[in-house]
């Protein structure tokens, strides 16, 4: 009788599961990260609501622009440039994960009780522009693998 | 044109990234991994941010 391959089927099979416990794992995290940040996030309201028209000069506020940033920049330095896609991509992967909160409802009570009297919209450009960051990033990593 | 209302940006949202955990498993991971990593990186700034 011929002895199956150790290569043949198995690690196909442990790979999938490899991915789907990665994921399973990786999004539970990320709720727990999440629930941390919002918990932090309160002080931080309007940068983070408005970090994309920030960095564009488009702030709608009496605060001017100039002064926005030079506070933001005080408290946090050059980091910010990095934070508008990154907490875009990450309300909409918590959004998209569902739990607690969960789906686009959670999501949007979540954001409104973490970040109250701050506008939804300013969080969805952030989102949508990390979201075209993300993609652009996988189409290039595709391309490059080409 | 892109939408300015809240809600339907955000639908938009929900069905991209589930679309990507669908089609892409792979990529959709490393999306979760990139948070992860990036909310790390955020949550300790704060705290460095206020002093704690």
């Amino acid at each position: 009788m011929p002895m199956e391959r150790p290569d043949s089927n198995v690690p196909k099979v442990e790979s999938e599961n490899s991915i789907e416990g990665q994921i399973a794992e990786q999004e539970a995290q990320l709720q727990e990260n999440t629930k941390s940040f919002l918990g932090k996030a309160k002080d931080f309201k309007d940068f983070l609501f408005h970090g994309p028209e920030i960095l564009k000069g488009e702030y709608p506020v009496e605060q001017s622009v100039d002064e926005l940033i030079a506070e933001v920049n005080e408290k946090f330095s050059s980091r910010v440039k990095n934070w508008p896609p990154m907490l875009g991509m990450m309300f909409a992967t918590f959004g998209a994960i569902g739990g607690n909160p969960g789906g686009v409802e959670g999501l949007q009570i979540g954001a409104e009780r973490a970040l109250e009297g701050a506008t939804l919209a300013g969080i969805a450009v952030a989102a949508l522009w990390g979201v075209g960051q993300l993609k652009a990033r996988i189409q290039g990593r595709k391309e490059n693998n080409k | 044109m892109q939408t300015n209302d809240p809600q339907e940006m955000l639908v938009k949202l929900k069905e991209e990234i589930e679309s990507l955990k669908k089609t892409d498993p792979v990529a959709y991971l490393e999306l979760l991994k990139t948070l992860n990593a990036g909310i790390t990186k955020i949550n300790g700034d704060i705290d460095a941010a206020l002093g704690g």
